[in-house]
């Protein structure tokens, strides 16, 4: 079996040109392993072997992105590796966001790649999604068992192997879960987990929980009567027919419709295809999802200015919380756009 | 209270022109079972097939599932259902082991449009992830009666709550005429469920089972009516063990908990099993949730109550199967955390993408959860010799014969937390 041929990436500090004074050279390639590359041409040994190491100062990849992309572009082409490896590149912020640009520019190629950095580097919330990269400590002091997970998990990824999960592989997290089937059944692994906390051992949820987010109200209006309103539901009402094909259950998409005109939400023209709760009522009066026909009344009183000639709609069934932060950012957008002081937001 | 649950084990089921039952072998007349489920009226027509684990088939729109039980003493099997209302999970019961019926249906008017698959594969890659693809199952195919297809009743009530209570009734029938083949037989194997006072000192755990499934019959809730948030309350391990709740819902087929599951139990069996040796396993709270938020702030006070009189250290809980009550499931985490009790917290991740956290919604004290799958992921069925249940699948194009992928939510069972499931996500 031939070895399989890795590139790797290192800064000027590692490339033994120089410090921070250094921090501006430009890229440059050179056949074999250099610097730290050396440990890892030890640990890969007889399966593989670095080709070449790309180096440049970590300012200039950062200020000068765009040549530093062209030219890691040439090198990677001229090289043909099976496999890139970046670092590792520790606690230092502008040393991970250069490994984590030309493990990005290999994927983009169709080259695998691999970094290895501090679980708090900066560039591990920006690349984590797009690249593996092995978890290290905060100081030079590992570089072995560092460089040694890095490379272990690029020889995977250059066979072809499937890659298990962060935990098991030894990568920090991208962020994707996949369901696979457990040794255990759902009853012996909950009780586990319960005797565990019980007895103050250490337990890891199988599903994170992620970081807490609060909205805050915004403030009354102050003029009601001077004031535009609009309709928006998260209750699945549309024309007839769905012709946009709004989905029932787990929605991606929002869609607007004219109410200009009408007095009240007829059972002719619309109906609601939300899929969390029986809808025969629903679609026998819309307005008992949509109040329409009430607003009207208002409008007509003068309670307030106007109601909006658009109505925006989604459902809100199982939505998945980016889906729905998405939706609220694209559709207040259009509203402050079109001069809507308030909305009457209809959930179901 | 003391539940002995007597085993029959069945290997196979076979056609037979009466029923019996030897050496392992369950023998049906299946002529005579058409004739049971149609003499109430509520079918058109219904099928009865015998099908086993290895066997080439594919059963779609699955509706619920049970195992056949008997009690030799007097006493109902299905109390509210077969049988009149009265306490179960003391003295003794008959079960079919490793048998179950299965009933599937086409929608009827007023079903929820999202259109549940609800497959259950009995070989191939789906068949590794759920019970219901290890037992014999002898499956109903039935029709609806066309009164079934008209919106409502003349009294207003929803068609399809009624037709699905109908179809639980029916199958309940069938299983409980099946079990009682077992009359005057003694048990391979006897498992005694008692609650008795461990020897020393363990901590007190309880059980939540976050559902709205019938109990004794009665509807203890339903998001469909007005009972949505009716005030938890305390049951005994061996009620639910023992026929008091039957499946009421026709969510999606990955989370559905069917009354199978409400008979055998994971959770529920491994706090039993424990009892004693780990644990001082002290009953089960039957939280219903509620539509708005004030029913749900109460719901969860009162679960907490009920928790705190019991004296207990820590809860095992496992959710209802949907959007919605999952905010009620975490307020409930989050107030007994706060309240001194650690809670772990079983439930699937039925939404989004492989890049989206999948939480509907969540509290920062839930740190401790079992999570029985993200659904959402697709899995390729196999082509099969035989399908049962229909023709076509609702949100597939493809045949269901296969080869056809659908996500694991079309999968019925694999992630219920209330029965055995093997399905879990990881971080990747």
């Amino acid at each position: 079996m031939s070895k399989t041929r890795v590139v790797h990436y290192i800064n000027q500090f590692f490339a033994g040109i120089g410090g921070e004074d250094q921090a501006n050279v430009g890229p440059s390639v050179v056949e074999g392993p250099k610097g730290p590359g050396l440990v890892l041409q030890k640990i890969l040994e007889g399966s593989g072997e670095v080709v070449a190491t790309i180096y440049c100062g970590d300012n200039y990849v950062n200020e000068f992105e765009e040549k530093a992309r062209d030219a890691f572009v040439e090198y990677l082409r001229r090289y043909q590796p099976d496999v890139v490896l970046a670092g590792p590149a520790f606690t230092s912020g502008r040393y991970g966001l250069a490994c984590g640009l030309v493990c990005a520019i290999a994927r983009e190629l169709g080259i695998p790649a691999v970094s290895a950095m501090h679980p708090e580097n900066p560039a591990v919330e920006l690349y984590r999604s797009r690249v593996h990269i092995a978890p290290t400590a905060a100081t030079t002091a590992e570089m072995l068992d560092s460089m040694s997970r890095a490379s272990t998990l690029a020889l995977k990824l250059a066979g072809d192997q499937p890659i298990g999960p962060a935990a098991e592989e030894g990568y920090l997290s991208r962020g994707l879960r996949y369901s696979q089937v457990a040794s255990d059944d759902v009853g012996v692994r909950t009780v586990d987990m319960l005797m565990k906390r019980l007895r103050g051992e250490d337990f890891d949820t199988e599903w994170p929980v992620p970081t807490y987010d609060r909205v805050r109200p915004a403030p009354p209006l102050e003029a009601l009567e001077q004031s535009t309103l609009a309709i928006v539901t998260s209750g699945g009402v549309v024309p007839k027919g769905n012709r946009d094909g709004l989905q029932s259950a787990r929605a991606t998409r929002w869609y607007s419709y004219s109410i200009a005109g009408r007095p009240s939400l007829s059972s002719e023209d619309w109906e609601s295809i939300h899929g969390g709760f029986d809808t025969t009522h629903a679609n026998r009066d819309p307005n008992r999802i949509v109040p329409l026909d009430v607003l009207r009344e208002f409008e007509a009183r003068g309670a307030f200015a106007r109601l909006a000639d658009t109505m925006y709609v989604t459902t809100g069934n199982q939505s998945g919380l980016e889906n729905a932060i998405r939706f609220g950012e694209e559709i207040s957008d259009e509203l402050v756009k079109t001069g809507v002081d308030g909305v009457i937001f209809v959930a179901t | 209270m003391r539940l002995e649950l007597g085993s029959f084990p069945v290997a196979d089921v076979q056609e037979s022109d009466r029923l019996s039952y030897a050496d392992g072998v369950l023998g049906v007349d299946t002529e005579a079972l058409r004739q049971l489920v149609l003499e109430g009226g509520e079918f058109a027509d219904v099928s009865v097939h015998l099908v086993r684990p290895g066997d080439q088939t594919r059963l779609i729109h699955v509706i619920d599932a049970a195992e056949p039980r008997f009690k030799p003493a007097a006493g109902s099997t299905f109390p509210g259902f077969c049988g009149p209302v009265e306490m179960v999970g003391e003295g003794g019961t008959h079960r079919l082991a490793g048998v179950a019926v299965v009933t599937t249906s086409d929608l009827v008017a007023g079903d929820p449009v999202y259109a549940p698959e609800a497959i259950i594969d009995m070989s191939g890659p789906a068949a590794d992830l759920t019970p219901l693809s290890r037992t014999v199952n002898v499956v109903l195919e039935l029709e609806p009666h066309p009164k079934y297809l008209r919106p409502d009743t003349p009294d207003g009530e929803l068609q399809s709550l009624v037709y699905r209570r109908q179809i639980r009734a029916t199958e309940l029938k069938v299983a409980s005429h099946l079990a009682r083949v077992t009359e005057g037989l003694r048990p391979e194997r006897v498992v005694t469920y008692e609650l008795s006072k461990p020897a020393r000192t363990l901590p007190r755990v309880a059980y939540l089972l976050h559902d709205i499934p019938w109990m004794y019959g009665a509807l203890s809730a339903s998001p469909d009516s007005e009972a949505y948030g009716s005030l938890p309350t305390l049951m005994h391990p061996n009620e639910v063990l023992d026929g008091a709740l039957v499946s009421i819902r026709d969510y999606e087929g990955c989370s559905r908990d069917a009354t199978y599951f409400y008979q055998n139990p994971s959770i529920l069996s491994e706090l039993y099993r424990r009892h004693g040796v780990d644990l001082d396993f002290v009953g089960v709270v039957l939280f219903t949730g509620g539509p708005d938020m004030d029913a749900k702030r109460l719901a969860c006070e009162y679960a907490y109550k009920l928790l705190r009189m019991l004296d207990v250290q820590a809860v095992c809980a496992s959710s209802s199967p949907s959007g919605n009550p999952w905010v009620e499931f975490m307020m409930f985490c989050q107030r007994c955390e706060r309240g001194g009790i650690k809670t772990i917290l079983a439930m699937p991740e039925e939404v989004g993408a492989p890049e989206d956290h999948g939480f509907s919604h969540y509290v920062p004290e839930a740190v401790a959860i079992v999570s029985t799958g993200r659904a959402s992921q697709e899995i390729e069925l196999p082509r099969v010799s035989t399908v049962i249940g229909g023709s076509e699948l609702h949100e597939v194009s493809d045949s269901p014969v296969g080869p056809v992928s659908v996500p694991y939510t079309s999968i019925f069972g694999v992630s219920s937390n209330i029965g055995q499931s093997w399905l879990t996500a990881k971080e990747y």
